[in-house]
């Protein structure tokens, strides 16, 4: 027989005491649900909504009390505003959003509650078995170094001079958070790794690589930093990235084969996509984004995607997409979890392998990283070509015959890591801008800009949101009527330093991708 | 005029409506004592009418479930529930109220809700109500109600006084076994009784007057018959308790129940029998077609085990050998019986073939085979006659019986009658022997005379008489046996012994059952004359109750009985739905009768005897048959010898929130907390009019309540006992083992003490009485625990109700953590009762999975549990009143009269005109308050006064006039402002959070004029005035837990928080790096932690239940089983 587990959130007020009069009276509650008990409907975040599925349950319901009897008058419409945006999302996943649901019973309901249990069970068990297989450990298969000590050997942390150039370009430590990349290395090669400041202190690293770049012993901190991660993870010595692990627990569940991701439904009509080409395009988690922070910040990162594909159907490539396409890793990798990074790039290499592809475009630059750098390390061998879409838009402008409408505001751009300094491409942005604003350009610093403040979700803080604030004001000052990205992290990230309470406006400005302004400004000649 | 009252500081509330209970719990967290009473027994019923649901749709009992919990759990607050006001009377102390506080026969302290009394109970009726009764678990107090009325007529009418109700209940239950413990609690002799009784319980029956009685007897029988086990081991007779030798004479019915009785209490007993066997009356005057002996052998078995010694064949001469019999025995008991046959006394009865019934019968049941003739009469018509008549037939003669009623008044059972003629006995009814004739000094025949009915006597009996001047005829008869009674045998006592004796021959005796002659007693036939097996054995257990009385002081268990109110009358007999017909006995057939002494009756089959028994009206509702009280045995909760309670409770004011509670008392100083009839079912109304009502309470007692000036302190305790050792103790209870228990269960516990980390384990069968709480508390003490897992009911440890807490989860909460040292923050409880015991029954080995699973995670969070918090806040003692309408003018000046200083304030365009004159009020002429900010103890109120702009510190405040004033209020001046919400919540309403009328979702910000009351501004004024004056804590505070904390480095101040806190809990304020911080105000947090889910940085978390602990909650319910394979 089949095991289904559903998770039931309990709101104490109305539908505790409703659920508690059926457990006295030994009701026939299914015994497929697992009662939660929460203060509140509203407490439940996102993640904490998404978090059983991760774990392989079937369904999740998150019960409270009506509107007009919600003990602290807010929790319904925080509840019903939490559930409709990851029922978004888990329809999105590939699990169907019908295995979510908020419901509302007063105190007197007993009855009317074990029959919405009976009928949810029942829904669920016609639905089937959650796709989502809670993940198992993959230890033994992962080759990558696992003691401090053989994480710094391996990247020769020792040589570290403690000059302190490290120290004085990080951009955290500008903002003025007592950190040092110098002082990290010395207290690991102390034997302090297990220590909860050094701990702290490796999370909070936005894994930038500046000072990989000023370092005159060349001591890749970032991989440093992965590394160190992974041994944290393994110890299960790491909290939740921010936004509750929502992420994470996502890239997590789709390390399930069965489950089928359908990313791509809401591509219009007029974007033209075959099932034949060989080139694919690889759109990445920006689709899930505008769902996940469009409440709040109003993110548009599922235009990079249409944009892109509008973009090669412009240079008359329809290329596939993979119907069931999952995410690259990127975060679970950067955020130390190396095991269900590995699940998920095995999956990605058997997809692309079996579409019989020989090119990946992606406008994502950690997709870029990650699928032309990462996966090697680990041993998976890339059967295709990978393409950041910058440089295939390069080189079919550079053949001529296109044109560009020039923008009528100066723009500012925002590098991303991934791209500009891990793959040292910082020009090739900065030239394609110039198609369309080089009259215009605000830039003000001529080589890198500094960090969108966060990487793989992980060391949010109020000082990469001061950072961000400090990177903003820098914007402002260039006079620019925009901000030009390439990544759609730097755009909300930023978006998000610009949501500030006592601020206002203040911080306000317009932001696109890059692959959104050249395909609103392109024209054939 | 009189001279003013000298007031009790004490409160009387009169009627558990919303109104009382909102001014009982106002007035108790001040501390003031205060009795609650009601007529009603459970406030949560009470509370869930519908006329008290809110607009918001919640019921009253769930929407102030804290308040209601609280109301328990205060020990300022007496609860008396329930009773009836007999008078009240105004006292120079304030009031003087008599209370009747009916039974409920089940202590609330003790009672745990487990149901298991009304599983066994076996009562019930036609609409398949029980005696007990349990509302639901929610009941407040938290017990079940026994539903008894006044005794069954057939109880009362039994001389033994057995409870057949009670018996007749278990046995329809199928309880064999202990409906024949009930019966022979009071009567030793079930098997006999349920055969020959004359059964006066059937007479009374109430069942006749539906149709015919219900067959008490013979249920008695099979009952008796059902739990005989031929092969059952009768236990040794116990050694004797008491030195005292206690000898019986006779073995007759009298004797053996007065034996019994003094054997069971203990004291050693010898019972002398002349004739070979014991037995008396039942072996040498009922013949075994009747009373099979080994039916009579059984019972005396059982007796000789219980500790009575028989000694037969012994014969003693009365008065002859009493003065030996003494120097052995410390009391004598005669219990002879009546062997002598009365004569009727008429010329010829000496003749040889006359004899008398009772002496002839004896010789058969000795097996004498005494010499019969061939045709026989019977003079008698009563049952013995009857019986001598169908014996003489079974011997195979020719039986006439000779009545003197006619035939159909014949005084014999009509059962006995049917049975004779059925066996072919004649009757000659309404005649009467004048002459024995005879030849030879031998009996021929006799002559007769017809009689006719005489004038009724008092009793309505139509005793026959003689018809004047009536012709004589004769029968022949070859033998003639006289079966019209007997008389006494000592007729021949000389005089000159001590015993003494009446004209009839009975022994002469005393109130106490004593003769005349020291320590000797008599009880039974001997004294009393020839009556009945039942009335004997009453007689004989009353004699035994004189002589343990006067040997040894002790009170006879008999007649000692649970209490039945004495007013309450039977449920009406038009509950009965339909007739039942009285099962019919099976018999032998009159043939096989013939030449054999076999029993005739037959008994019941199972099926009948349920038919029977559930013929029962079950006129007193509890059956006493006290199962309940083996069900309850371990918590002991029910008490079914508790009487009325007559209270007599003075207290210096009332208030009447009841009025139907108290009509008759008039006075200015009674508290009315009631509207007009008009005003029902408003019930925000209600709640105003309680907090009115507290506010002139208050005023009344001011003299004795101590005023607060200034400010002070208030801290919750910090917590000792969660040290970094961990030392985990596991409790669980059974709840006394109402859902089940599965022995895994306990190997489970048993197999934990060898975990490292454990050091302790122990199921409890019931957590919340007192002995569990202290065994907890012993434990937890003895053992230096640093971690306590409590397995119970109990969801949260916290001081936090939600709308699901019970009497018994808050009281086992209050007992470990009240005034004990024992924190809050060292216990992690899980509901083993709801996730897991309610599994037993239904799936056992999911059951133990189950528990398994709760109570290792439990375990693994135990050493993980965080101590809360304990913060220390400055309180303000003045109170701002801001506004002048007549409401905020009535706040101030009641607020001043109770001692609290108070500012007031005008409003911006409306400056204050003038103010109460009153040394505790300081009015600011002409002032305007442009701002509020702050909280609870420590608001900042931004005035202009005297044209400077001026701040001053309260601890609370009330705004008047109206309530757009609430704009006044602002948490953070650079926010653009929240409002404050003061609506009452309404169905489908957002962003509304539950408040009582005159509160704000800003503790703290009362108004005076809330929008919407239909009731009298003065009453707001008075309510606001004891909102604002209980707002400020008086000492020291639990941790309420579930409030939400901020980590400051992570915050990034971009104010989703500030968005979704209906309370305006959360404020910005600056950090180092030149940013803002939000943080917390632990007093305007309700812990709903909206906030937390929309952070995006973790920086909100609530310290109990955070995000960790929910992930490892989602991990261990979802996970285990993975890890277990």
């Amino acid at each position: 027989m089949e095991d289904y587990k559903i998770i039931l959130f309990c709101c104490n007020w109305g539908p505790h005491a409703a659920y508690l009069n059926l457990q006295d009276r030994r009701a026939d509650i299914p015994n497929e649900i697992k009662m939660v008990r929460i203060p509140c409907s509203g407490r439940m975040s996102k993640a904490l909504l998404f978090k059983p599925f991760e774990m392989g349950a079937d369904g999740v319901i998150l019960m409270g009390c009506g509107s007009g009897t919600c003990r602290y008058g807010s929790g319904t419409a925080t509840a019903m505003q939490n559930t409709t945006e990851t029922r978004e999302i888990i329809s999105l996943i590939g699990l169907g959003e019908e295995r979510l649901r908020l419901v509302t019973f007063l105190p007197d309901q007993p009855d009317e509650l074990l029959q919405f249990l009976k009928d949810f069970v029942a829904g669920i068990k016609e639905m089937g078995k959650s796709p989502i297989e809670a993940s198992e450990a993959l230890w033994e298969e992962d080759k990558a170094p696992e003691t401090p000590e053989e994480i710094i050997a391996a990247h020769d942390v020792y040589s570290c001079q403690d000059c302190g150039k490290c120290t004085s370009a990080c951009p955290l430590a500008l903002a003025g958070k007592p950190f040092s990349p110098r002082a990290i290395a010395g207290d690991i090669i102390a034997g302090r790794a297990d220590t909860k400041d050094v701990r702290d202190s490796v999370n909070a690293c936005l894994t930038c690589g500046v000072c990989y770049d000023r370092c005159p012993s060349a001591v890749n901190f970032p991989e440093f930093i992965k590394d160190m991660r992974g041994y944290y993870k393994r110890r299960n010595m790491v909290k939740e990235p921010s936004h509750g692990g929502f992420f994470q627990s996502m890239m997590r569940a789709m390390t399930s084969e069965k489950l089928k991701p359908q990313r791509w439904t809401y591509l219009p009509d007029r974007i033209r996509t075959s099932k034949d080409s060989k080139v694919l395009f690889f759109g990445g988690c920006a689709v899930y984004f505008d769902l996940f922070f469009g409440e709040f910040l109003k993110t548009k990162t599922r235009r990079i995607l249409r944009d892109s594909i509008r973009l090669l159907n412009f240079f008359d490539i329809e290329p596939m997409v993979l119907d069931d396409e999952k995410c690259c890793g990127h975060d679970l990798l950067w955020s130390g979890d190396r095991d269900n990074f590995i699940k998920l790039a095995r999956l990605n290499a058997k997809a692309f392998e079996e579409a019989g592809v020989e090119e990946v475009i992606t406008a994502c630059p950690e997709c870029f990283h990650t699928l032309k750098n990462e996966y090697e390390k680990f041993g998976i061998k890339m059967p295709v070509k990978i393409t950041h879409i910058h440089d295939f838009l390069d080189k079919e402008i550079s053949k001529g015959a296109v044109g560009f409408k020039q923008m009528d505001t100066k723009v500012t751009f925002q590098d991303s890591c991934r791209q500009s300094r891990f793959n040292g491409n910082g020009d090739l942005p900065r030239k394609l801008i110039n198609n369309f604003a080089s009259e215009n350009s605000g830039e003000m610093l001529p080589s890198l800009s500094n960090c969108c403040g966060n990487s793989a979700w992980t060391g949010c803080d109020g000082f990469s949101k001061a950072m961000q604030v400090q990177r903003l004001k820098q914007v402002k000052e260039t006079g620019s009527g925009a901000l030009i990205t390439a990544c759609p992290k730097c755009q909300i990230h930023l978006r998000c330093a610009m949501e500030d309470a006592l601020r206002g406006d203040e911080l306000k400005i317009d932001m696109m991708d890059l692959t959104t302004a050249i395909a609103d400004t392109i024209f054939w000649e | 005029m009189k001279s003013p009252k000298n007031r009790l500081h004490s409160v009387m509330i009169m009627g558990a409506t919303p109104a009382g209970i909102s001014a009982a719990n106002k007035l108790g967290e001040l501390g003031i004592p205060v009795t609650l009473v009601d007529k009603d027994t459970d406030l949560n019923e009470k509370l869930s009418d519908e006329s008290y649901r809110l607009e918001s749709g919640v019921t009253y009992n769930y929407a102030n479930r804290p308040g209601l919990i609280r109301i328990l759990r205060n020990s300022n607050i007496r609860c008396i529930l329930p009773v009836t006001v007999n008078k009240i009377r105004h006292s120079q102390q304030g009031f003087n109220v008599k209370l009747e506080r009916p039974q409920t026969y089940v202590d609330p302290e003790r009672c745990t809700l487990c149901g298991k009394c009304l599983e066994i109970c076996p009562v019930e009726n036609n609409d398949k109500s029980k005696p007990v009764h349990i509302n639901s678990r929610l009941s407040l107090p938290g017990r079940a109600m026994i539903d008894k009325r006044m005794e069954p007529m057939c109880q009362s009418n039994c001389p033994l006084g057995v409870n057949a109700q009670g018996y007749i209940a278990l046995a329809k239950a199928g309880k064999y076994k202990e409906a024949l413990e009930i019966i022979r609690n009071d009567n030793v002799l079930p098997a006999i009784c349920g055969r020959i009784c004359t059964h006066p319980c059937e007479e009374a029956c109430r069942r006749s007057e539906v149709d015919e009685a219900v067959a008490i007897r013979d249920i008695k029988r099979f009952v008796s018959d059902a739990s005989f086990d031929e092969n059952e081991k009768l236990p040794e007779p116990p050694e004797p308790f008491y030195d005292e030798k206690i000898a019986v004479i006779g073995s007759g019915p009298a004797g053996i129940a007065a034996a019994a009785d003094l054997a069971r209490q203990g004291f050693s007993v010898t019972v002398f029998e002349k004739e070979k066997e014991a037995g008396g009356l039942l072996r040498y005057g009922i013949g075994p077609h009747r009373l099979p002996r080994k039916v009579l052998d059984r019972e005396l078995n059982i007796l000789k085990s219980e500790g009575v010694k028989f000694v037969t064949g012994r014969q003693v001469h009365i008065p002859r050998d009493l003065d030996e019999l003494k120097k052995k025995y410390s009391a004598v008991l005669l219990a002879t019986g009546s062997w002598t046959d009365r004569r009727i006394g008429a010329p010829g009865e000496e003749l040889k073939g006359v004899s008398g019934c009772i002496s002839f019968l004896s010789k058969i049941y000795r097996n004498e085979n005494p010499e019969l003739g061939k045709r026989i009469a019977v003079v008698g018509d009563g049952n013995a006659a009857f019986d001598m008549a169908r014996v003489l037939k079974r011997k195979g003669a020719d039986v006439t019986i000779l009545s003197w009623f006619k035939e159909e008044s014949i005084p014999a059972d009509p059962h006995e009658v049917k049975g004779a003629l059925e066996e072919g006995i004649k009757i000659k009814d309404e005649c009467q022997v004048v002459e024995f004739l005879g030849a030879e000094g031998k009996l021929q025949g006799v002559r007769l005379k017809p009689t006719q009915p005489g004038p009724p006597d008092e009793k309505g009996i139509a005793w026959p008489k003689l018809i004047p001047g009536s012709e004589s005829f004769e029968e022949s008869f070859d033998q003639v046996f006289v079966a019209i009674g007997q008389m006494g045998a000592y007729q021949n006592t000389p005089a000159d012994t001590d015993l003494k004796v009446t004209g009839y021959g009975y022994i002469d005796i005393d109130a106490d059952n004593k003769t005349g002659m020291e320590s000797v007693y008599a009880a039974g036939d001997a004294v009393t004359g020839a009556s009945s097996v039942v009335r004997a054995m009453a007689n004989g257990r009353y004699a035994a109750a004189k002589i343990m009385k006067n040997l040894a002081d002790i009170t006879s268990p008999w007649k000692i009985k649970p209490e039945r109110p004495e007013d309450a009358d039977y449920r009406p007999l038009s509950d009965i739905l339909e007739k039942a017909p009285r099962q019919k006995m099976e018999e032998t057939s009159p043939a096989a009768r013939e030449g054999n002494f076999d029993e005739v009756a037959m008994g019941y089959s199972e099926e009948q005897l349920f038919n029977e028994a559930a013929r029962c009206l079950q006129c007193g509702h509890c059956s006493q048959c006290l199962e309940c009280i083996t069900a309850c045995a371990a918590n002991n909760a029910i008490v079914h010898d508790e009487t009325v309670k007559r209270l007599t409770e003075n207290s210096g004011v009332l208030i009447v929130a009841d009025p139907s509670m108290a009509r008759d008392i008039k006075g200015e100083d009674v508290i009315r907390a009631y509207g007009p009839s008009s005003a029902k079912g408003d019930v925000h109304a209600m709640i105003q009019r309680g907090f009115a009502a507290a506010a002139k309470a208050m005023m009344l007692l001011k003299e004795a309540s101590p005023s607060y000036k200034g400010h002070g302190t208030s801290y919750i305790p910090f917590d000792t006992g969660l040290t970094d050792e961990i030392r985990v103790g596991v409790f669980t209870c059974r709840c006394n083992d109402s859902f089940g228990w599965a022995d895994e269960m306990s190997y489970y516990l048993d197999g934990l003490v060898a975990r490292p980390e454990i050091a302790h384990a122990e199921a409890l069968n019931s957590a919340c009485v007192p002995e569990g709480i202290t065994r907890i508390l012993d434990v937890v003490r003895e053992k230096a625990l640093t971690r306590v897992v409590l397995a119970s009911c109990v969801c949260c440890p916290l001081d936090y109700v939600c709308s699901a807490c019970t009497d018994q989860r808050s009281r086992l909460k209050d007992g470990l953590f009240n005034g004990t040292g024992i924190s809050r923050s060292m216990v992690q409880t899980c509901n083993l009762r709801g996730e897991v015991l309610r599994l037993v029954e239904q799936d056992k080995n999911l059951a133990v999975e189950s528990f398994k699973g709760l109570i290792d995670r439990s375990i693994g969070r135990a050493s993980k549990l965080m101590p809360f918090p304990a913060p220390a806040r400055n309180f303000n003692f003045t109170t701002a009143v801001i506004g002048q309408t007549e409401a905020a003018v009535t706040s101030a000046a009641t607020l001043a009269r109770l001692g609290i200083e108070v500012y007031m304030f005008g409003t911006v365009k409306r400056p204050l005109k003038s103010c109460p004159k009153h040394p505790n009020i300081h009015g600011f002429i002409d002032s305007e308050v442009t701002a509020v900010s702050g909280t609870l103890g420590d608001f900042s109120v931004k005035v202009n006064y005297g044209g400077v702009d001026r701040t001053f510190t309260v601890g609370s405040v009330i705004l008047g006039e109206k309530s757009r004033n609430i704009a006044l209020y602002h948490t953070h001046g650079d926010l653009p402002a929240k409002t404050v919400q003061s609506k009452m919540q309404k169905e489908n309403a957002t962003d509304v959070p539950f408040l009582n009328p005159g509160s704000t979702s800003i503790s703290g910000l009362y108004l005076a004029d809330p929008p919407g009351m239909q009731i009298s501004k003065q009453t707001q004024g008075l309510a606001a005035a004891t909102l604002a004056a209980i707002a400020i804590p008086r000492g020291p505070r639990q941790y309420r837990g579930f409030l939400v904390t901020i980590n400051q480095n992570l915050c990034r101040s971009c104010g989703r928080c500030l968005q979704v806190c209906p309370y305006q809990a959360i404020s910005l304020t600056p950090n180092d790096v030149g940013a803002y911080v939000a943080s917390v105000d632990s007093m305007l947090c309700k812990g709903c932690g909206n906030c937390i889910s929309v952070c995006p940085c973790n920086a909100a978390d609530s310290p109990y239940r955070d995000q960790a602990y929910l992930e490892q909650t989602l991990e261990e319910l979802l996970l285990d089983y993975r890890l277990d394979n």
